[in-house]
């Protein structure tokens, strides 16, 4: 199947290629906007698990001789294609 | 005729602008979606080393007056790499603690006396930040980290009576380009990275049911330091350059399984 061109100033033109282009770039562009949106998300939660649980043992560190760190395996793992 | 023939030639050569506009703009869109992962990711570390440094600085404090200074080198990936491979970020972090019960004791003996903990990438050195003058007292001029401020203020204080008041300028060497007030001790702020990727590479497997792609990242960075101190109880003026070297690596395979 062929596309239709019509002929302008004697030459044809494809008339739909930038739509067809801009529309493929503009699905990439918003895919990869979602990745970032969706770290940042992901980065935040992080932050607020990660005070949380610093300001929860602040006594508890405080009053040991040894150090109590807050524990980064716990806080939540990246996950773009999940939830 | 000029702008005829320049109009034509313009007319000709429209082929490629969707595919350069293309080429352009999605660069400008990688790069700006590398900074912003960049300054997320930057203020994550940030705050975890905040927080770390605090509570080693705690944990130290428990025998001494101490100030912990924690450097970690993090990697932040680069969208604009194949693999991601992306660059160190030094994040730094100091914290120094005095417990109010502790305030009016003074350190009695050498084991005792203010230290700065130096953690870098989990390598942790420490040097004494003060030492003891000629009457026993504790003077923070004396220790293996000393600071120029502190020293002149003292010389000028006492008339140039110390030590080491006639050796300023080779315990902190000035250059007229980077250090015009003289070099501090410490950890100095230069440092080298040396970055090996050593065997990456995508390997593509096309089944008669699924594609299998794995990824192979191998890479090393060294960064080396340098850390100027005084040798304690050393009077002579002198100094030790030590030099720091970690290594952050990444050696991992990622796979993934696309059914048709």
């Amino acid at each position: 199947m062929s596309i239709k061109t019509r002929p302008i100033n004697g030459r044809r033109i494809f008339k739909a290629q930038s739509t067809l282009e801009f529309t493929v770039a503009l699905i990439a562009a918003f895919i990869l906007l979602l990745g970032t949106v969706k770290l940042f998300v992901w980065l935040n939660e992080r932050m607020v698990l990660r005070q949380e649980a610093y300001e929860s043992t602040r006594v508890k560190a405080g009053s040991s001789s040894s150090t109590i760190l807050v524990k980064e395996a716990d806080l939540p793992e990246l996950s773009i294609f999940g939830d | 005729m000029g702008g005829k023939k320049s109009a034509h030639w313009a007319m000709n050569c429209k082929k490629g602008q969707a595919i350069l506009e293309l080429a352009v703009f999605g660069s400008i869109l990688i790069m700006l979606l590398g900074v912003l992962i960049n300054y997320g990711l930057r203020y994550n570390f940030q705050q975890q080393v905040m927080q770390e440094a605090f509570r080693k600085a705690l944990g130290v404090t428990a025998v001494r007056r101490s100030t912990y200074v924690l450097i970690k080198d993090r990697h932040i990936p680069d969208p604009s790499n194949h693999f991601g491979i992306g660059a160190l970020t030094p994040v730094m972090s100091s914290a120094s603690v005095t417990r109010n019960y502790k305030l009016h004791e003074t350190a009695d003996s050498v084991s005792e006396l203010p230290r700065m903990y130096l953690e870098i990438n989990g390598e942790i050195d420490y040097y004494k930040t003060a030492g003891f003058d000629s009457d026993g007292e504790v003077d923070s001029t004396m220790g293996e980290i000393m600071d120029y401020d502190s020293c002149k203020a003292e010389c000028l204080e006492s008339g140039n009576k110390q030590w080491y008041c006639s050796k300023l300028d080779t315990l902190f060497p000035k250059t007229a380009d980077k250090f015009p007030d003289g070099r501090p001790m410490g950890v100095q702020q230069d440092y080298a990275q040396d970055v090996k990727i050593k065997d990456s590479k995508i390997r593509k497997v096309e089944g008669a049911s699924n594609i299998t792609t794995t990824d192979y990242i191998d890479w090393q960075n060294d960064v080396t330091r340098t850390i100027v101190y005084r040798p304690y109880g050393d009077k002579s003026g002198n100094t030790v350059t030590k030099e720091s070297i970690s290594s952050v690596h990444q050696n991992q395979t990622y796979k993934w399984e696309t059914d048709f």
